[in-house]
């Protein structure tokens, strides 16, 4: 971020030094994914969930099959949340969830198809996505180099159902409001469809974080169609539109 | 059709777009894909008075972009708003960091957002074309062919109606909400409730654009090591050329107008997200930093 005279060189430098690496992965990397094939079927509009969960829910009811690391980061940032001493940033400052945080949002969020690339972009902190349907994504030792808090994410079409490959993420955030923690390796897969006659989407992301994590294990979020809706400007710590509608939110 | 599954693949895709978009199909200009440009601040418009700008030169003459200190005697301010200028301009030659929208995350208000951001992206929707600003992912929405409305209630970025004229994007921006970090440039030039904008989207000629760009970056400074956006130098197709008119009478002794003019980038798009730098290591937080203690949900 640039604050003008504040610009940190060494930062700078780094970043560069990153974007090079990665303009470089997209013109040499080809890996074992499928050439991007048409625009797809229509997802875009405004999709809105009707049901919020703080926790991330694994389908099939299972517990997040961690490593025994990945408990130990699971309770200290559960405690540090508890006690202050972990500042949930994502709430606090409004910095982005990433994913799979993001995925729960109780707020609406568009998707947008253009040639190329499918974005989603979230009301909440105006966070933005970008799915790049042209290339594939870099390994993740090329994206390790850059790293985002949306990580970076490219897509393919299988059929009627939109496959986002995501990887390249900053390690400090979580899976969920509890603090589920996830590394700066983590690999995400959503696969997104229309269901229910084309009135609700649904995102199954398929999360793989060796580390901490013994296997992948997945979780499902379903959005409601809302043409209805438009997006509203999003001010951090300010007040938003009215959310009892969503089924768990709590705070109200 | 091999040719263009490589060029896909490997990342040249943007030689395709021009076929291949949607927007086309439509019947209205394809803006699509990445857009930026390495140097801040407005570009002149012909026939306009300049707008305003640094006072503070580098050797070179170029604007230096560390020590903003607009030119307060730009015959377009208002006294009132020249004041305002010439005491942020004070406080930056005293050493002082002077709040605005992109240090506090605030957000990016129009015009501010043109003077300050650097990369953009168009996206073409059937009702409305969404603006994406890689800065502390800003977002912006014009809405295709209506009015705005009667009892506008003022927001953050306003409210844009857009419409097609030809190859011409036209934008029309009322009702962006004021408080204390309303400003239309990064000199802290102030912008009331009666501030209108209308913004010109059009393709230009690759080699305008390119020596658009470069004069700008002469004259103004550019941004810094390495830039927000890499120009893709080998880019054969058009620039993006925004051409800017500000009203508001109660700042500017006449409307005026400013150009931007963005080249294609080669990607990227960047992830810069404000509240991460958010500790100022001697203040603490930034005074005007938003916080949300209490959050919704």
């Amino acid at each position: 971020m640039f604050r003008h005279s504040e610009v940190s060189a060494a930062h700078l430098g780094f970043r560069a030094i990153g974007l090079a690496a990665l303009i470089l992965a997209a013109t040499t990397s080809v890996q074992a994914q499928r050439a991007p094939g048409s625009e797809g079927p229509d997802i875009s509009g405004v999709w809105w969930a009707s049901s919020y969960s703080p926790r991330i829910m694994p389908e099939g009811g299972s517990e997040l099959p961690f490593t025994p690391i990945g408990r130990a980061a699971y309770e200290k940032n559960m405690a540090g949340l508890k006690n202050g001493t972990v500042e949930d940033a994502a709430r606090t400052l409004c910095t982005p969830d990433g994913v799979p945080r993001l995925l729960a949002t109780p707020y609406p969020f568009e998707i947008i198809q253009t040639p190329g690339q499918v974005t989603m972009i979230y009301e909440m902190n105006h966070a933005i996505r970008l799915v790049d349907m042209r290339k594939p994504l870099p390994s993740g030792e090329q994206l390790s180099i850059l790293p985002y808090y949306d990580g970076h994410s490219a897509g393919q079409w299988e059929g009627d159902t939109l496959v986002i490959h995501s990887g390249g993420f900053k390690g400090t955030m979580f899976l969920d409001a509890y603090g589920a923690p996830h590394t700066d390796e983590m690999h995400t897969t959503e696969r997104i469809r229309r269901i229910n006659g084309g009135q609700q989407i649904e995102d199954v992301v398929t999360i793989e974080d060796p580390k901490y994590y013994v296997r992948p294990f997945t979780a499902r979020f379903v959005y409601d169609h809302h043409p209805e809706i438009r997006l509203q400007d999003y001010v951090c710590g300010e007040a938003h539109r009215d959310l009892s509608g969503v089924k768990g939110v709590v705070g109200f | 059709m091999l040719t263009a599954r490589v060029l896909t693949i490997f990342g040249f895709g943007w030689m395709l777009a021009s076929s291949a978009s949607a927007a086309d199909i439509a019947g209205v200009p394809d803006f699509s894909g990445l857009w930026g440009r390495n140097a801040f601040d407005f570009e002149p418009a012909p026939g306009s008075v300049k707008p305003v700008d640094n006072l503070v030169r580098m050797p070179n003459g170029a604007g230096n972009a560390s020590m903003l200190v607009g030119d307060h005697n730009n015959p377009l301010l208002k006294p009132e708003a020249a004041a305002i200028v010439k005491r942020r301009g004070e406080l930056a030659l005293a050493g002082a960091s002077v709040p605005d929208p992109s240090n506090q995350c605030a957000p990016f208000a129009p015009p501010f957002t043109f003077s300050m951001e650097l990369g953009v992206q168009l996206l073409a929707a059937k009702d409305h074309v969404t603006f994406l600003y890689n800065q502390d992912d800003q977002v912006r929405r014009a809405w295709l062919n209506r009015p705005h409305p009667k009892n506008l209630n003022p927001s953050p970025m306003g409210d844009s109606v857009a419409h097609y004229e030809g190859d011409t994007l036209v934008v029309d921006t009322v009702g962006v909400a004021t408080g204390p970090l309303a400003m239309i440039d990064r000199y802290g030039t102030p912008r009331s409730s009666s501030a209108h904008i209308v913004e010109r989207y059009r393709l230009i000629d690759g080699a305008v654009a390119k020596e658009a760009a470069e004069r700008h970056i002469r004259e103004n400074g550019p941004m810094g090591l390495a830039g927000a956006v890499l120009v893709d130098p080998k880019y054969p197709g058009r620039g993006l050329q925004l051409e800017i008119r500000i009203e508001d009478p109660g700042v500017f002794t006449a409307p005026w107008s400013a150009v931007v003019t963005y080249r294609r980038t080669t990607g990227p798009w960047l992830e810069q997200v404000c509240a991460e730098d958010s500790i100022d290591r001697e203040q603490g937080r930034q005074p005007l930093m938003p916080v949300s203690p209490n959050p919704d949900f």
